[in-house]
């Protein structure tokens, strides 16, 4: 799916114009953007939970350069969804 | 942050209830979430892609679950507390080090490692990057020496500095300082060949800060090339292949160029100009070597002038090309021009003065004017064709001949008066082929004389050997006349006809004067002439003639065509031979005809004018008939085709399959088919909040709504679609107003219609 289709489809039951919820979709990403690079947790009752997690510096192994190689900490985003819709994803099966 | 703070910060900034925020976000995250339950994957722009994947849980179970991986840019937002930091190599794995090193330190079996100062950033340079060490304590070591190596990175740029453990504190006293004899410390530095594998592997230094492998990089472009061997064989072709050549190393360089991203590009190009330059220095002293012809050379010595360092070449070169390609191409489209052969023609006659000129001196010292006459106007005729050559190229060729026609001609006729004023005298007298003269004809005359004159050529042959050199005299001071006769009598006769206008005064007024000049001079046979020439060496005039035919232009071919209606005229000029003596009298012969066709036209032009009236009354005419015909067409149109609506006949319109019934499309509207054609009387059984169940012969029907777009009426037939119910849906006209009624149904009983009823 993509980003258009999915507008398209929450505008047909939306309650605003077509502008509008165009202009609010984009404003809601915005927001949750803003929000998690803040280092804020977001949590979305019935569909997920977007947070922070650090990764430690750490040593690899590189097998094509034949060598040990440093890697230094990084920040990464991790997206856990709610009970609720792992639920859902795994009933229908 | 949560659900609620987003919801009320929306609500704010559009202005917008937060009861319909709220809707609005719910529909986003449940559109979502029914698009994973199908397995798809959501690729939201700016933002990520969430994706539905199997995992196995600890208890070993296959489960589904949602991933998110965010944009590139919006991780980098995420991870700008390290995002300057990058990966560094530590150490070497063991089968990267040479088996030589093990056998000369030491031939026990030991753990090799390689440290490297960071604290200098020695990865560039080589001397100080290597310091080995050799243990004999096993293999705690690399642990506890790849946390050093983290502290001494990190520190300078990470904001949380981890403290030291004592142990790491001992370890570096005991590696760092020599003295202590428990480590066996030595520095040495690394062989080539693990020093040339370092640098491959490092991404950093991969590129080049030398310029002198870029130089060799360079050089080995311009010997793939070749070219100085390519051009040693141009040299004799010509300057175009030379050109390109020397094209295709700027380009090859320029690309080159631009894929490295050298740093220092302007030093580079610098080189390579100057690498160029030499090579076309070479070459176009191995061009003046060898000797090329004079027309080549001078082009091919011009480039190297021209091109100045700081322009760009391949423009210049495809001027050069340009303006070649241009005259090339003239020369070989026309190989024979009318100026060529105008310049061949006065050579020949060059020639024939020339040695006209030796004959008179041989054996007629008296004659001596003649000579010095014919001598500065021969140094004037050398000049002209280079005049020509350089005029072509702006005028048009065919009046560019008719005024170079007529300057020659003037110059000839310059000579025939001075010679001709020992040779005019007697009457004119001319012979009656000359006279009636059309270009088609004479031609075909010409032909005819050709035969004569060959079989009279063999007579005077014979006649002329008796009679040694005497006649040659004769022939050789009329041979001007009757050249200028056979060369330029025929334009000059063509131009006789007055209807072509494209001849400019100039040169008509010019061929004025010739002719009537011809016309009083003596016209000597020409049987006696050709064999002389022939011994002198020269050309013939059979050849001359033809040469003179392929003298043509278009405007002759046109001439030809605008006199063929005149050519029946000639048998009445023969008749009048003795009244012919200027040009005025043959125009006013050709012109008599005319005029009297012309008088006659004109005598009928004065009844024209009542003509010139009718069609102004044409118009009018032809308007008021289509008028007619058109409302006649109309009346029939109105009578048969288009009955009245009293006559039409009602034709039923097909009832329209039920929507209720079909099921699987999203989507269904009739707006093409006329439901209100035929309508069944219903009565209304039960109401509920506006929504109405309505019993007909078919069943019951659930009616509610009132939609005036069918954009919403599509809407809610989703929605109602998502619940699990197919609506379907009737038009309505009432009051010039059409909207849509939602209906569902035929159910077979009432209970069936409530039961739907209490779910919408």
């Amino acid at each position: 799916m993509n980003k258009k289709s999915l507008i398209n489809k929450v505008y047909i039951k939306s309650p605003f114009g077509k502008e509008d919820s165009i202009n609010i979709f984009n404003r809601t990403i915005e927001l949750l953007k803003e929000s998690i690079t803040e280092g804020k947790k977001v949590k979305i009752k019935g569909f997920g939970k977007f947070t922070i997690e650090r990764r430690e510096a750490k040593t690899v192994t590189d097998y094509k350069r034949k060598a040990e190689v440093l890697l230094p900490p990084k920040d990464k985003i991790t997206f856990k969804p709610s009970k609720k819709l792992v639920k859902r994803i795994n009933e229908d099966e | 942050m949560k659900k609620d703070f987003l919801i009320k910060q929306i609500a704010s900034e559009f202005n917008v209830d937060e009861i319909k925020v709220s809707e609005y976000f719910d529909g986003i995250f449940e559109t979502l979430a029914a698009a994973f339950i199908k397995d798809k994957n959501v690729n939201i722009s700016e933002f990520g892609k969430f994706s539905v994947k199997k995992k196995t849980d600890e208890e070993g179970e296959q489960k589904k679950t949602v991933l998110f991986s965010p944009v590139r840019k919006f991780a980098e937002d995420i991870n700008y507390n390290f995002g300057e930091l990058k990966p560094v190599q530590i150490r070497l794995l063991d089968s990267a080090v040479s088996p030589e090193y093990h056998s000369i330190e030491s031939g026990e079996e030991t753990e090799e490692i390689l440290l490297i100062d960071f604290e200098d950033n020695a990865f560039s340079s080589t001397e100080n990057a290597e310091v080995l060490i050799h243990e004999d304590s096993g293999p705690e070591v690399p642990v506890l020496e790849t946390e050093k190596l983290k502290e001494k990175i990190l520190i300078p740029e990470s904001d949380k500095p981890e403290i030291p453990t004592l142990k790491t504190e001992e370890r570096k006293e005991e590696i760092l300082i020599p003295e202590k004899p428990q480590a066996e410390i030595y520095t040495e530095r690394i062989p080539e060949e693990i020093n040339a594998e370092l640098k491959v592997m490092s991404d950093e230094e991969v590129k080049p800060n030398n310029i002198e492998g870029e130089k060799a990089r360079i050089i080995e472009v311009l010997n793939s090339v070749k070219f100085p061997e390519r051009i040693l064989e141009f040299t004799a072709k010509g300057t175009k292949e030379f050109k390109s050549a020397a094209k295709t190393i700027s380009r090859d360089a320029t690309v080159y160029i631009k894929e490295e991203k050298c740093e220092n590009k302007k030093s580079l190009t610098d080189k390579i100009e100057d690498e160029i330059e030499q090579l076309k220095a070479f070459i176009t002293e191995e061009i003046r070597e060898e000797n090329i012809p004079s027309e080549e050379t001078p082009d091919s010595a011009d480039t190297p002038e021209v091109e100045i360092p700081g322009e760009p070449k391949q423009e210049i070169f495809t001027e050069e090309e340009s303006e070649d390609i241009i005259t090339v191409q003239q020369k070989e489209d026309f190989p024979k021009t009318s100026l060529e052969l105008e310049a061949e023609l006065l050579q020949m006659l060059e020639e024939r003065k020339k040695i006209l000129e030796e004959i008179s001196r041989l054996e007629k010292s008296d004659e001596d004017d003649v000579v010095d006459i014919s001598g500065p106007k021969t140094i004037d005729e050398e000049e002209k064709p280079k005049l020509h050559d350089e005029s072509t190229l702006d005028r048009p060729r065919q009046n560019v001949f008719a005024d170079d026609e007529g300057k020659i001609l003037e110059e000839l006729l310059g000579l025939i008066s001075d010679e001709g004023k020992t040779d005019t005298t007697g009457p004119v007298e001319i012979p009656a082929e000359q006279k009636g003269i059309t270009s088609e004809s004479f031609i075909q005359e010409e032909k005819e004389d050709i035969k004569h004159e060959e079989e009279e050529k063999k007579e005077s042959e014979s006649e002329e050997k008796q009679e040694d050199i005497i006649p040659e005299q004769d022939a050789g001071l009329t041979n001007p006349d009757n050249v200028f006769e056979d060369l330029f009598g025929k334009p000059a006769e063509e131009q006789i006809v007055p209807e072509s206008e494209e001849i400019k005064v100039s040169s008509f007024n010019a061929e004025m004067k010739i002719f009537d000049r011809l016309l009083d001079e003596p016209i000597i046979p020409s049987a006696e002439e050709k064999p002389e020439k022939d011994e002198n060496g020269l050309t013939s005039f059979s050849e001359l003639e033809e040469m003179f035919r392929n003298f043509k232009t278009e405007s002759d071919e046109e001439k030809n065509v605008s006199e063929k209606p005149a050519e029946s005229e000639p048998p009445e000029i023969q008749e009048k031979t003795e009244t012919i003596k200027t040009y005025d009298d043959i125009t006013n012969l050709i012109d008599a005809d005319r005029e009297k066709k012309t008088e006659e036209q004109t005598v009928e032009k004065p009844e024209s004018p009542k003509k010139k009236i009718t069609p102004a009354v044409r118009m009018t005419i032809v308007m008021v008939t289509l008028l007619i015909a058109i409302i006649v067409f109309v009346v029939l149109y109105q009578r048969f085709v288009n009955k009245s609506p009293e006559q039409n006949m009602q034709i039923p319109v097909p009832h329209p399959a039920d929507s209720t019934l079909t099921k699987g499309s999203d989507s269904v509207i009739y707006a093409d088919t006329n439901k209100t054609a035929v309508q069944e009387e219903a009565e209304t059984v039960f109401e509920k909040d506006d929504k109405v169940i309505k019993e007909t012969s078919k069943g019951f029907y659930i009616e509610f709504g009132e939609y005036d777009n069918q954009f919403v009426l599509a809407k809610e037939i989703k929605a109602l679609k998502d619940k699990g119910i197919t609506p379907g849906y009737e038009e309505v006209k009432s009051e010039g107003r059409t909207y849509y009624i939602m209906k569902l149904g035929p159910y077979n009983s009432l209970k069936e219609a409530k039961n739907i009823l209490s779910k919408l």
